[in-house]
């Protein structure tokens, strides 16, 4: 697998001078960084929105003088073969080093600065195309880029850009046919899988999808689904994410620096980006892994101008078993059980081409978990009696999230894009009896069914826009309102029957309203042509309960070239959400839910900065980054308190506090060649302080991994075979254990004549144990093979190769065989598996 | 080659679930554990024993051997007049008010310290009880009374209905006491008790169970009227309003251990406690209260 650092594909506030190697220095420093952990001591943090802001007003007033005399080519880059847009294609004025990428919607505006350009354009696995034209009348050109029938490794690592000459720094692009490769469990292609591979993210429990990244929380993250977020990411408790990575065009992963167009979590940002659909012809493809079938297929509607994207996934183990439950109940005759558990996700999405100038997306997503099950029991006797009982359950969860996207090109330098998008998260749980008897004639009819359900509803309204007024400068701005819908927990109970009152009520319906705005505008301005610099301001505010939680958040990164091949970035954000995850603390459960901030909790917020080294060689990609994040009104839970079952008063059962997380990141990674991979290793810690925790003192966090090593390789000889191997190894997570014990008494002992004691575990100090090392290395291989109508893939894979039985938990237990003598046991839950899928593409 | 294969990953798959770990813990030295739970009028004892590693199944060892002192309000030293099975007592009745600074040298250990200071009895008055409901020879009483809280620093109450049954037994009367449980929904005191108490609540704001600990953040200095509603039963005779008054670590240690679980399932799907402790250099607790008992009249 091969990823590349994001050059500013979804980030074409980058765009204007991105460059490629050829283009010189950037960079820039954080004009001030903050001195310490305490949000009410940063004097350097308020200074910041002020500088931003001075910044683009300094912007503005630079390009008011020449922006008249702006000659601009635009356009879209579109891959020749499927019309898909290609986001992140490089387009460059070879004569003046000017160049600019695509934005996520393939739509590029280059301002070069010179009558005449001569244009070359490139993108990794594609033919370059050299164009020369006058830009007199600011022309039109549409790109139509030729996929290259074998990568020609010294053309691509010339032409590509590398890790020093990008600005964003902190942020990771990874290509899907690259996280296809990456070998996972079950041989399911997993996004988040991948991404925990990445340095600076680390992965909870063995087998789970939730990432943290430099230090944050599984909530902190915003996972933007064509720029809508989704909130529960998981399937199956975690063991597989949501995305469909048949589904998927691009994932960008945003670590730290974060551009001022995102907003509302404060750790990570995973931008994915769904396939817009081949324009041409029909394609598609069809599997059967270990555990889920998929389906997907994209075509015309008109031909290059109506496009759709179709792609389903289901798991299957449960129609699998239906006909052995059947078995095993007719068997025993005491009547019929039939149940199971699967997950499915639903994309698709439309595509219409008015013009060269506008575009409207149409996109859908929806993915549910459920367990279901349903026993019927049936009786009778010779006196004609006869009784049948129905018991119904049924669980479900999942998002759902709709959107429809208007690009419009207002003019050569000026890009709109409005959205208007619904998401939910919800989960039901139902369980209903049905009762029936009869007896001499008479029959009598009981039913009655119990419920529960919350979710959350997101109503968004958003408009981003690109403009590129002059060489220098490439503007992005925007604005979004949301009207959040909490609904945290309702219950409810119907009962009906021949005896009986009919009953239907409901407990609990407490809704929350609550509305969020943003506000952003971010400039990227090349100040010379070594130095870089990207400044943003977004301001944001939530209302909810009658109470208003403003806040400013600063961006500021740059990069500064050193030489041609080497280059310093730095970089400051703050980030402020408004949303808490109320789950339990170690495994992720459809009861997890989503509350907005109240009174009594204010909104976490957290402030980061980082300064890095990017060198180039050879076709590799070195790179250093270092950090320091530290983090206000984070949210735990008191000791002793659990979510399982019930939200009810979920403020009386959490507490405050604040945290820090620093880190060293190591990156070294080969893109291009019949060998592709790369290693890295992070250094971290992740630090929590919490007055009614621990005593107050500092206590490490839970996913605290000081060393993380990810070792992925992949090797791709012909077209007929290729195979990847991945090798990781963290240090152990916390865990909390009282290593000693001893007797008190207490209140509850104290009974009249009692002498019983308690005894207890003495924990000194919370997360003071460290579980084993983590390590695994896993194995897949893919065989290829052109039939009459597409080409079919066979895929082993094995996951855990050498059978490491890595801890997902240690408690406390006894001896095997030995009575009753207390030994600490761990749990480990992924043996070595092998798996094998086939997969046919037509 | 196949069937060696085939047992070879059959005996992989089954071996993967659960192990014992080997993590060498030779640095766990047991602690000195001290308990004593200082009570007005009441003579003062403590008890001394190591603490064991959590994978021992040994008993717990008591200790002989130690040099305790102790000192009230700053006075010099007194010595116990009774060391046994690590057991130790003084010729002290302690008052409220009174600051006691403990001082234990254990050979081999060193010294471990702690001190508290003894709470002022609970005050309260207007008391009074109706019944409410009558089921059979099941009686709801609801009860209220005037709690008065001291002004000054925070102060930690726990309360609790005791019931006094009574037996005839080879025709004799005799007793047996329990603590009964009850309701009590008042948000003055709930929001200011240790949020963990509520987790078995359904109604936020209502307790429901034996004891209801408290502070007095929401009644600081001022007396407020508590109301709570309990149950008696048959051979139920007496009834008793007792509330203790608690130092802070004290408390904190009650709190604390009552939330405690061992329960695995419990432990997976709940934060971990930490049982307060406030011995300087060791374990245990060293700490204050003061009960008050009040008897309810009982109307029938």
């Amino acid at each position: 697998m091969n990823f590349f650092l994001a050059q500013s594909p979804k980030n074409p506030y980058l765009c204007t001078t991105v460059c490629t190697a050829k283009c010189p220095p950037v960079g820039v420093a954080t004009e001030e960084q903050p001195k310490n952990n305490r949000r009410t001591a940063l004097p350097g943090t308020y200074r910041l929105p002020r500088l931003c802001l001075a910044f683009l007003l300094l912007s503005i007033f630079n390009f008011q003088f020449s922006i008249i005399h702006a000659q601009t080519v635009s356009g879209t880059v579109t891959d020749a073969r499927t019309g898909e847009t290609l986001i992140g294609a490089t387009i460059l004025e070879t004569a003046t080093g000017r160049g600019t990428v695509t934005n996520a919607h393939g739509r590029y505006t280059l301002t070069p600065g010179v009558a005449s350009a001569r244009l070359r354009i490139s993108y990794i696995g594609y033919k370059t195309q050299h164009h020369t034209l006058d830009l007199a009348s600011n022309p039109t050109l549409n790109l139509r880029l030729e996929p290259a029938v074998e990568l020609d490794e010294v053309t691509i690592t010339a032409e590509r850009v590398t890790a020093p000459t990008m600005s964003q720094m902190s942020a990771i692009e990874v290509p899907v046919e690259q996280i296809k490769l990456v070998p996972v469990i079950f041989g399911e292609a997993d996004v988040l899988k991948a991404i925990q591979l990445l340095p600076g993210v680390q992965s909870g429990t063995e087998g789970t999808s939730g990432i943290y990244v430099r230090g944050g929380g599984p909530d902190e993250n915003l996972f933007l689904l064509d720029g809508i977020p989704l909130y529960n990411v998981n399937h199956l408790g975690g063991f597989f994410s949501a995305f469909n990575s048949d589904a998927i065009k691009n994932v960008t992963l945003y670590k730290g620096s974060f551009p001022a167009r995102f907003s509302g979590r404060i750790s990570s940002v995973l931008d994915i980006t769904t396939n817009n659909g081949n324009d041409r012809e029909w394609h598609g493809s069809a599997s059967l892994g270990a555990i889920a079938a998929k389906f997907s297929i994209e075509g015309p509607l008109v031909k290059e101008r109506t496009t759709m994207s179709l792609s389903f996934r289901r798991t299957y183990f449960d129609l699998l078993l239906q006909p052995l439950l059947l078995l095993a109940s007719s068997e025993s005759g005491e009547g019929r059980f039939n149940g199971g558990y699967y997950f499915y996700d639903l994309n698709a999405k439309f595509t219409h081409r008015f013009n060269d100038r506008s575009r409207l997306y149409a996109s859908l997503y929806s993915g549910d978990d459920a367990v279901y099950a349903r026993v019927r029991i049936r009786e009778s006797d010779y006196d004609g009696y006869k009784y049948n009982e129905s018991l119904n359950l049924r669980y479900a969860w999942g998002n759902l999230a709709a959107a429809v996207r208007w690009n419009y090109v207002l003019n050569p330098q000026l890009f709109m894009n409005l959205t208007g998008a619904y998401t939910r998260y919800r989960n039901r749980l139902s369980l209903g009896v049905e009762l029936d008897h009869s007896y001499s004639g008479v029959s009598e009819h009981e039913e009655a069914e119990m419920s529960f359900r919350s979710g959350i509803h997101d109503f968004t309204l958003k408009a981003d826009f690109d403009y590129s007024p002059r060489p220098e400068h490439s503007i992005r701005f925007g604005a979004t309102a949301t009207h959040h819908l909490f609904r945290p927990e309702v219950a409810g109970f119907k009962e009906s029957g021949t005896d009986l009152q009919t009953i239907d009520t409901t407990i609990g319906e407490s809704i929350v309203n609550a509305q969020e705005f943003t506000l952003y505008a971010e400039d990227d301005w090349a100040v010379s042509e070594a130095l870089k610099v990207n400044a943003g301001l977004a301001a944001t505010g939530f209302l909810v309960q009658g109470s208003f939680y403003p806040s400013l958040q600063p961006r500021l990164s740059g990069r500064f070239m050193l030489t041609d091949d080497l280059s310093l970035k730095a970089g400051y954000a703050y980030m402020t959400q408004y949303l808490h995850l109320l789950s339990t603390s170690n495994v992720s459960l459809p009861t997890d839910l989503w509350v907005p901030v109240t009174k009594r909790i204010p909104p976490m917020g957290s402030h980061q900065v980082a300064a890095g080294l990017f060198y180039s060689r050879w076709g590799i990609d070195f790179s250093v980054e270092a950090y320091y994040k530290w983090m206000h009104n984070l949210m735990e839970y008191l000791p002793g308190s659990s979510f399982f079952g019930s939200s009810t008063g979920w403020e009386n059962k959490v507490c405050l506090g604040d945290g820090r997380a620093y880190g060293l990141e190591l990156l070294a990674q080969k893109s291009f060649g019949d060998i592709t991979g790369w290693i890295g290793y992070t250094l971290s810690r992740t630090l929590r302080t919490f007055p009614q925790l621990n005593n107050g003192r500092e206590f490490p966090a839970k996913y605290d991994r000081i060393h993380d090593i990810s070792i992925t390789l992949q090797y791709k000889p012909n077209p007929r075979f290729d195979c990847g191997l991945t090798w990781v190894f963290a240090t152990g997570t916390t865990a909390t254990l009282g290593l000693q014990q001893f007797q008190g008494e207490t209140e509850e002992d104290y009974r009249p004549g009692s002498t019983d004691w308690s005894t207890f575990d003495y924990i000194e100090s919370r997360n003071n144990f460290r579980l084993p090392a983590y390590h695994r290395m896993d194995l897949s291989v893919n065989f290829h093979k052109q039939k009459k109508h597409g080409v079919r893939t066979w895929n082993i894979s094995v996951y855990n190769l050498y059978n490491r039985q890595n801890p997902f938990l240690v408690y406390r237990g006894y001896k095997e065989n030995s009575g009753s003598t207390p030994v600490l046991k761990q749990l480990s839950i992924f043996p070595i598996i092998p798996s094998i899928s086939y997969i046919y593409k037509f | 080659m196949k069937k060696t294969l085939s047992l070879f990953a059959a005996a992989l798959l089954l071996g993967a679930c659960t192990k014992d770990l080997d993590i060498d813990f030779d640095d766990m030295e047991p602690q000195v554990v001290v308990m004593s739970c200082v009570e007005p009028d009441t003579t003062l004892s403590l008890r001394l024993n190591y603490s064991r590693f959590f994978l021992s199944s040994q008993p717990f060892v008591a200790i002989d051997n130690a040099a305790v002192s102790l000192s009230v309000n700053g006075g010099s030293a007194l010595a116990p007049t009774s060391a046994a099975g690590g057991n130790y007592a003084f010729a002290l009745r302690p008052q409220p008010g009174d600051r006691l600074d403990l001082q234990v040298d254990v050979p081999g250990k060193g010294t471990v310290a702690a001190s508290t200071t003894v709470p002022a009895a609970p005050q309260v008055d207007n008391i009074s009880a109706s019944l409410t409901e009558t089921d059979g020879n099941d009686r709801t009483y609801s009860l209220r009374f005037t709690l008065h809280d001291p002004d000054g620093e925070g102060n930690f109450y726990l309360i609790r209905c005791l019931v006094r049954r009574h037996f005839v037994y080879n025709g004799t009367v005799e007793f047996e006491d329990e603590y009964r449980p009850f309701t009590c929904n008042d948000y003055m005191l709930t929001e200011g008790m240790d949020m963990g108490t509520l987790l078995d609540s359904d109604n936020p704001g209502e307790f429901s169970g034996r004891s209801l600990f408290f502070t007095d953040a929401n009644i600081n200095g001022r007396g407020h009227e508590v109301a709570l509603s309990t149950e008696l039963y048959y051979n139920d005779r007496e009834l008793y309003l007792e509330i203790t008054s608690y130092s802070r670590d004290r408390y904190l240690y009650e709190i604390t251990a009552d939330q405690y679980t061992d329960d695995p399932f419990e432990s997976l799907i709940a934060e971990p406690v930490q049982v307060h402790t406030n011995i300087d250099g060791g374990i245990g607790i060293f700490a204050a209260r003061t009960r008050t008992l009040v008897p309810i009249p009982l109307p029938q």
